[in-house]
């Protein structure tokens, strides 16, 4: 075993000691890998969900691989989303909801959110002091406290703090999917072959309120496919 | 074998293994050959062998995970939709092949022509966000045009709408003029394209909209989709974990 000239002198006559690997530079490489691996890793998955074309002003629509003439259906089944909930249309079809989705109550209307939604929305909502988010995330004490529901401090808190920094989300009712599916399960048991939906909404209504209800409408729980055809009225109501 | 500063490198001496210097000088013994001179302590040199080995697990379990996607989402501007959309892996190289839609329209992510409305720019403090830049609509991450707050109300995505005077009057307020000659320009390159690969032109579109993009805004986007020949859409949504 060769020895530096100034090691020599530590040298033991009955020593036999085993000759150590130099595995700095291997673990600079293995940073190295972690680090770009890490910045090349894309950390959100996406999916697609496939889209009919609208019904008006198709265009050309030369070329496409889509087949709309032959999806559009007898029951031409509507959901109309309005400020205050949804409503279901058809045409040709009795169906209880209203026809022209505008008429007295939706038929589903809004639910309240839960307290645990409304803060988790504060908490998540970039916009809010950290004094807030720190009285948001304190316990509440024991059960009775917490059966007060719409009296509960901290749901008060975060409404409060939602309406000045994330205004999009300081409503405190949420459009009900569950039940919207409900009405769709029992649809669709009465056209059982019918796979096809047109989403109406308010100018105004949300993109994520649009993916919820396709969510809502393409399978049940179980894996039973509704209506995954999803095609947009262009003529929004209101 | 009664010598305890022998090298047993089983782990039940501290230093096992290590040199027998260094041994010598932890354990405080006066070194032999020190000559009058007062020398600083050795320093026990630290095992890396372990942080290795920490090392290559981290790396191995970052390479099992690792996952890219044919589209990215660079702009911090734009926050996707979560859906419950989780299709089967490997079902979309079939599904092309074959020619056919998922039957649940919910699909794997395609390379094609990408439309993108993000959100406004806010810059995030205390109190109510403040906005930079308005949304932009873009295609192929090529800004096309910006759109204008209707009410003046900051901080609502909902609020935004297509300036009037990028509205094509002939067909009645729904198609956007920049955002169609943009598409038709993305089509004539797709169709070449198409043409050599002996394909013929799909009309695929990737729409990836901000979660707060009004609908108005968004079914515009679709009808000038449409008008230009992409007629077959796609939204990109965010899988659940």
């Amino acid at each position: 075993m060769a020895k530096k000239p100034s090691e020599r002198r530590h040298r033991d006559e009955h020593s036999d000691e085993p000759l150590d690997l130099d595995v700095t530079p291997f673990l600079n490489i293995m940073f190295m890998l972690i680090l770009s691996i890490i910045a090349m890793t894309s950390w959100t998955q996406l999916a697609m969900l496939n889209v009919q074309a609208p019904q008006i002003g198709g265009g050309e629509g030369s070329g496409s691989g889509g087949e709309p003439t032959e999806q559009l259906s007898q029951l031409n089944l509507t959901v109309f989303v309005l400020p205050d909930g949804f409503n279901i249309g058809a045409s040709g079809a009795t169906l209880d909801g209203n026809r022209d989705g505008r008429s007295g109550e939706p038929l589903v209307p809004k639910t309240s959110k839960s307290t645990d939604q409304v803060i988790e929305e504060a908490l998540g909502c970039a916009g809010i002091d950290v004094r807030t988010k720190e009285s948001l995330r304190l316990p509440l004490g024991g059960d009775e406290a917490r059966r007060k529901g719409a009296d509960d401090p901290r749901r008060k808190a975060a409404l409060a703090a939602l309406s000045v920094s994330c205004p999009a989300y300081a409503d405190e009712f949420t459009y009900d999917y569950s039940t919207l599916q409900q009405e769709l399960i029992k649809i669709k048991k009465s056209f059982p072959d019918e796979e096809s939906m047109i989403v109406s909404a308010d100018g105004d209504a949300t993109y994520d309120v649009i993916v919820q209800i396709m969510d809502a409408a393409r399978k049940t729980s179980d894996g039973k496919i509704l209506f995954p055809a999803v095609a947009f009225a262009a003529g929004v109501v209101g | 074998m009664t010598d305890t500063n022998q090298n047993v490198s089983d782990g039940s001496q501290p230093y096992a293994g290590w040199p027998k210097s260094v041994q010598e000088s932890n354990a405080g013994k006066k070194r032999k050959n020190e000559r009058g001179r007062r020398k600083l302590p050795h320093t026990p040199p630290l095992s890396i062998t372990s942080l290795t080995d920490a090392v290559t697990l981290l790396l191995v379990y970052l390479l099992s995970t690792f996952a890219t996607n044919p589209i990215e989402v660079k702009d911090s501007s734009i926050q996707l939709p979560r859906s419950v959309c989780n299709p089967e892996p490997g079902s979309g190289e079939e599904q092309r092949k074959l020619g056919v839609r998922p039957r649940d329209g919910c699909g794997e992510v395609v390379e094609t022509t990408i439309v993108m409305i993000t959100g406004p720019k806010v810059r995030n403090g205390t109190g109510a966000p403040e906005v930079l830049a308005p949304p932009r609509i873009a295609v192929n991450s090529e800004p096309i045009l910006e759109l204008y707050d209707k009410t003046d109300e900051k901080n609502v995505g909902s609020r935004y709408r297509v300036k009037p005077e990028d509205h094509d009057a002939e067909s009645g307020g729904w198609v956007i003029k920049p955002l169609r000659d943009a598409l038709k320009k993305a089509r004539e390159l797709k169709e070449v394209g198409a043409l050599r690969e002996g394909e013929k032109f799909d009309g695929k579109v990737i729409i990836l909209a901000d979660k707060n993009t009004p609908y108005r805004v968004l079914s515009e986007v679709l009808v000038t989709c449409g008008e230009s020949g992409f007629a077959d859409f796609r939204f990109a949504v965010i899988k659940p974990d």
